[in-house]
C-alpha cells in the first residue's frame, strides 16, 4: 500500500514536472546558471547569466524526449492490454510517434532563432513551441499515470 | 472485457516503473536549472543524437494503414 501511494504521488509529480521547473526559474529570478550561446556564431560566454527561458526549454525538451520514449515503449509492449484498459492509450501513443520528434524539432528551432535574437517575438514564439510540447507531455504523463492508478480500482 | 490478469500486472507494473523512473527526473531537472547555464555546442549535438536514437527505436515507429 506503501508503495502504491508513493507511485500515486510520482505520478502527481510527473504530470507536472515542466510547471516545477518553471516555477522553480520564475521564482528564483537570476539563479539560473552562467553560460550563453549565441548559435550564430558557436561563441559561448560563461560569465552571462543564462536566459531562464532558455534553460526552461532545454529542461522541458530532456524530460519531454524521456517520457516520450518510456511512454511509446510501455505502450507497444503493452498494447493490446492497454487497449483494452482505455484505447485513447493507444491513440496518444500514435500522436507522440507521428509528431513527437517534429514538436521537439519545433522547440528546438524556435530556442535556436531566440538565442540568435533574445527579442519580444522571439521569445513569444519559443512560448508557443513550449507550450505545444508541454501540452504532448502532459498527456502522455497523465495516460501513463491513468494506466498506473487504475491497479489500485478495483 | 476478458484481459488474462498477468498481461493486465505486467502492463500496470511496466507502467509504473517507467514513472517510478520519470518522477526521479524532477528533482534532477530542478537542480540543473538552478545550477546550469545554457547547453554548449557539444551538449545540444548530444541531446540531438539522442532524440534521433529514440525516435529511431522500432516501438517508436507509427502503425502502418492497413
Amino acid at each position: 500500500m506503501k508503495r502504491i501511494a508513493s507511485l500515486i504521488v510520482s505520478a502527481a509529480l510527473l504530470l507536472a514536472p515542466t510547471a516545477i521547473v518553471g516555477i522553480c526559474i520564475v521564482s528564483c529570478g537570476g539563479c539560473a546558471g552562467k553560460g550563453q550561446l549565441n548559435p550564430m556564431t558557436a561563441a559561448y560566454d560563461t560569465n552571462a547569466v543564462a536566459d531562464a527561458a532558455v534553460v526552461a526549454a532545454e529542461a522541458l525538451r530532456e524530460s519531454a524526449l524521456a517520457v516520450f520514449d518510456a511512454f511509446m515503449k510501455v505502450e507497444r509492449e503493452n498494447e493490446a492490454a492497454l487497449k483494452a484498459l482505455n484505447p485513447d492509450i493507444h491513440g496518444v501513443a500514435e500522436e507522440v510517434r507521428k509528431n513527437g520528434q517534429e514538436w521537439l524539432n519545433d522547440l528546438t528551432a524556435a530556442k535556436v532563432a531566440y538565442q540568435s535574437a533574445r527579442t519580444a517575438e522571439n521569445a513569444s514564439q519559443l512560448n508557443y513551441a513550449l507550450a505545444a510540447v508541454r501540452s504532448a507531455l502532459s498527456s502522455a504523463s497523465r495516460r501513463l499515470a491513468e494506466a498506473a492508478t487504475r491497479k489500485v480500482t478495483p | 472485457m476478458s484481459i488474462a490478469v498477468p498481461a493486465i500486472v505486467l502492463t500496470i507494473e511496466a507502467a509504473l516503473s517507467a514513472i517510478e523512473t520519470l518522477s526521479a527526473l524532477v528533482p534532477r531537472l530542478i537542480a540543473q536549472a538552478k545550477a546550469k547555464g545554457e547547453l554548449t555546442v557539444e551538449q545540444e549535438a548530444d541531446y540531438q543524437r539522442r532524440q534521433q536514437e529514440v525516435f529511431r527505436k522500432p516501438y517508436a515507429q507509427p502503425e502502418q494503414p492497413a
